[in-house]
């Protein structure tokens, strides 16, 4: 049985005076060592389910994460709240840092792994020589196949936590529907989790869909939404290129607002400072691609704009939940237009190499590896062949699962390539099927007349929030109706002589008569 | 304009006698004899390694605009030579090109500029009484450096006030374009620096200027903190930074020697040296090439004692570093364990 005073130790190692929906009853089930699944919306704290245990059960706890980002942006942000003993081990660190830390492990009460560097045996005894209190999966749909972030690396999982001794676990997840949430269990073989499941539907989000004829509908609604509140914004593009187009034609649209882009081919650097201006409302609206918004905490953004739709209903639910985490109103704002649908189609299909070329695809594929000698990293592979990255990695996988690749080594058993060419086929097949369902599935909920709100979580949870004023655009509310909570603007420095002095605290009359 | 110019005077140099190439390796401050023949031979040096991170595309790119632009003319498919129109936009147009000094920064620079960045936003937040924030540099050696200087520090006040005046008394030496650049890029408490496309966009410049301005005004900062004017608080930043591609040449002997396979110890017979400054030129030459194997001086197991021995003392002291490994562990050892951490912090930026 538990013996913590949970709020005091809640207290003592995150400052909060008291536990969000569904923490406590999950953490009280991990302290009591029985596997759990925890399927809790975004933004609710799911990480505490963990973080806490960690800090109280005697031996490590490891997690398991999908994205080195959102590992290393979580260390940071315990590291920023004196939380120690915990670490991110990934392909990031340097081969030295990664043996000093593991040398070390006894240090350490929280270790955060990708599935890649687990699976390497000499890590693995590493970690075995240990105590492992709990055994942590975050992001947990991932090991569905048919979940929409299939990662194959998830899979093995099982087999790793059977070699630390079956540890107890704590699969957790933001998005899993019932079917998904079967996966998890069989796939960990732990078919009797206690099951947590909290509803991520959030009454203070209003959902309204505008149709567009053009881009220049979208610009215009959009200039004229900012204009009209001056508040904590994402707006959501699929591509790269077109977020900052937009970020600096808003600019200039709007010269008294702070808009800036972010995306995945920014600098390091430079992402981690547009993400921190805009944790500390020195950036009000971000143009960015899906890279941005994974392990942002930020709890007053009011409006979300999707300038492009994303091609599955669970990406839908997890960009529109950053909106509003402090309770108060927002908005989603999804801008359509039929054109927008030619471009999902495009961007699912670039996710997998083509199915009709697969037989030149595959002779490129055997003439490169059973010729290549060199260090070839992934991303020459895949331009040597004439892939995206997406692309080659998923056919890697494949082939490694079908035994013609093992590290460097390639089969040359004619048979074998051909046989498993067919069964990847099979499966590209299959996998597209399910992307143009999914697909498929957010368009007719962009074009529901019934309900959006209801619509939108009807598959993912039993009941839904009752119907208030100002639910979505199907139940009556409008642009017109937007009512945000504004904010106020941080004064800007014009000479660098007065910045510095304010910047380094050398000037304490400025900031009170600011 | 910043990246154009460095071209242009390049070319200007070395006009038709080397390939562009030969252009792009002393911007990314290749380690080749050839790299650094042509630095000595065409006094390039200034320009050696200012800028790393320079992709290849981008900078052929550049070359390209420049002959579209008709300042360069090819000559063959590697190699061009600038045109009138060309030199006569680089001497019209003032770039302060002569402030880099690439051969005696560039390898401290983004270590000293890193540090300079956390330190600050470390003070400005603990000054307020705020200790918990997201740095913006999270490469392990510069937060161990700034936490180890941190502790050093009782009144953060006093030093930001230090700080402060030794930059404004240094920026006030520099263009308004540039100290402003500089400024923005700061964090304090409560306030993000702004991004390199930040910057480029607020002063109406391209993503290289911004960049290899911000390099130039580091470069700048060093010289005068080296040149013995009074800014103890900025000189402790880059106390401890060797300047890695800097050998000297009594190390150069040895270093030749050593790739003849002779042992320490017959050096030091042939050279008719002490010991000691042979192991002072394996240090010297460990600073510098990135390939040159501890293994044959230091144990694996040794080199990871004396690891964490350091991340222990979070500090770079010997003596105290020494007192927590095993007495036979030499100061030699610890040294050249030092000199390759050192190393691998001038590749900034990684995790
Ligand atoms: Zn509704």
């Amino acid at each position: 049985m538990v013996c913590f005073n949970l709020e005091q130790e809640l207290y003592t190692h995150f400052q909060y005076e008291t536990f969000r929906l569904g923490q406590k009853t999950i953490i009280e089930d991990v302290l009591n060592g029985e596997d759990v699944l925890g399927i809790l919306p975004t933004g609710s704290g799911k990480s505490v389910c963990y973080q806490l245990p960690a800090k109280l059960l005697p031996g490590l706890t490891i997690v398991v994460s999908p994205l080195i980002s959102l590992m290393t942006d979580q260390v940071k942000q315990l590291k920023a709240r004196h939380y120690t003993g915990v670490v991110a081990l990934n392909s990031f660190l340097s081969m030295k840092d990664r043996q000093a830390v593991l040398r070390n492990l006894s240090a350490y009460k929280l270790i955060y792994i990708s599935p890649e560097l687990l699976q390497q045996s000499h890590v693995l005894s590493m970690i075995q020589q240990q105590t492992i209190s709990l055994f942590v999966v975050d992001e947990a749909h991932c090991i569905s196949q048919w979940g929409h972030e299939f990662r194959p690396d998830y899979l093995k999982l099982s087999a790793i936590i059977a070699q630390l001794g079956h540890p107890p676990i704590l699969a957790l997840s933001a998005t899993a529907t019932p079917r998904v949430q079967e996966d998890i269990m069989a796939a960990l073989k732990r078919p009797h989790m206690m099951r947590h499941i909290f509803p991520m539907d959030r009454e203070n989000i209003a959902f309204i869909v505008e149709e567009t004829e053009n881009p220049q509908d979208k610009l215009e609604i959009m200039t004229s939404l900012l204009a009209k509140h001056h508040v904590p914004t994402i707006i959501y593009f699929s591509s790269r290129q077109l977020a900052e187009q937009l970020a600096i034609t808003l600019s200039q649209k709007l010269p008294d607002r702070r808009i800036a882009y972010y995306h995945g081919g920014m600098e390091q650097t430079d992402r981690l400072l547009i993400q921190q201006q805009y944790m500390t409302d020195q950036v009000d609206v971000i143009c960015c691609t899906s890279a941005f918004g994974m392990g942002i905490d930020k709890s007053n953004i009011r409006l979300v704009i999707h300038y492009h739709f994303p091609t599955e209903l669970e990406s839908y639910i997890q960009e529109v939940g950053r909106a509003g985490r402090d309770g108060e109103h927002s908005v989603a704002l999804l801008l359509f237009s039929e054109a927008d649908i030619m471009i999902s189609e495009n961007l699912i299909t670039r996710e997998l190499p083509d199915e009709a070329n697969l037989e030149g695809i595959f002779q490129r594929i055997k003439q490169i590896l059973q010729t290549n000698d060199r260090e070839s990293s992934d991303e020459e592979i895949a331009a040597l062949i004439n892939l995206n990255e997406i692309q080659w990695r998923y056919l890697k996988h494949q082939l490694i699962k079908h035994d013609i690749m093992n590290g460097k080594q390639v089969v040359c058993d004619d048979m074998k390539w051909e046989r498993a060419r067919e069964d990847i086929r099979a499966h590209i097949v299959e996998r597209m099927f399910i992307k143009r369902r999914q697909l498929r599935k957010m368009i007719a909920w962009i074009r529901e007349s019934d309900c959006l709100r209801r619509q939108l979580y009807k598959h993912f949870q039993d009941g839904y929030t009752e119907k208030h004023a100002e639910c979505c655009s199907n139940c009556g509310y409008t642009i017109r109706d937007v009512q945000l909570k504004a904010q106020i603007l941080e004064q800007q420095n014009n000479n660098w002589q007065d910045h510095l002095k304010k910047l380094l605290l050398q000037d304490n009359v400025y900031a009170k008569t600011e | 304009m910043q990246l154009e110019g460095i071209i242009m005077t390049c070319s200007v140099a070395m006009r038709e006698h080397r390939s562009t190439s030969a252009i792009f390796n002393i911007m990314t401050g290749k380690k080749s004899i050839q790299t650094v023949q042509d630095v000595h031979i065409y006094q390039l040096g200034t320009f050696y390694g200012v800028y790393k991170e320079l992709q290849k595309y981008a900078f052929d790119q550049t070359v390209t605009t420049m002959m579209n632009n008709q300042w360069l003319r090819q000559i063959d498919a590697h190699t061009m030579t600038p045109t009138h129109l060309g030199e006569k936009w680089l001497q019209q147009t003032s770039l302060n090109l002569q402030h880099f000094n690439g051969l005696a920064y560039s390898n401290v620079e983004p270590v000293f500029s890193s540090r300079l960045l956390l330190l600050i936003q470390t003070l400005t937040n603990t000054a307020q009484g705020h200790y918990s924030f997201i740095p913006v540099e999270d490469d392990r050696y510069i937060t161990q450096w700034v936490k180890s200087v941190f502790k050093q520090i009782n009144k953060p006040h006093q030093a930001l006030k230090a700080i402060y005046d030794e930059l404004y008394d240094i920026l006030n030496t520099l263009t308004e374009l540039e100290a402003s650049l500089f400024v923005d890029r700061l964090t304090g408490y409560q306030h993000y620096g702004m991004s390199t496309p930040q910057l480029a966009h607020k002063y109406h410049l391209d993503i290289h200027t911004v960049k290899l301005l911000l390099k130039k005004v580091h470069h700048q900062i060093m010289r005068q903190v080296s040149e013995g004017h009074h800014y103890p608080t900025l000189s402790m930043i880059r106390a401890d930074l060797q300047q890695s591609n800097m050998i000297t040449q009594s190390a150069k002997q040895t270093y030749a020697l050593l790739k003849k396979q002779y042992t320490l110890e017959q050096i030091a017979l042939i050279r008719q040296l002490k010991l000691n400054t042979i192991y002072d030129h394996l240090v010297e030459i460990v600073y510098v090439d990135a390939n040159m194997s501890l293994e044959p001086y230091v144990s694996n197991q040794t080199e990871q004692e004396i690891i964490e021995a350091i991340y222990e003392t979070q500090s770079f002291r010997l003596k105290e570093i020494k007192q927590r490994v095993h007495s036979d562990v030499s100061y030699f050892q610890i040294r050249l364990v030092l000199a390759a951490l050192q190393r691998t912090g001038d590749i900034n930026g990684v995790l």
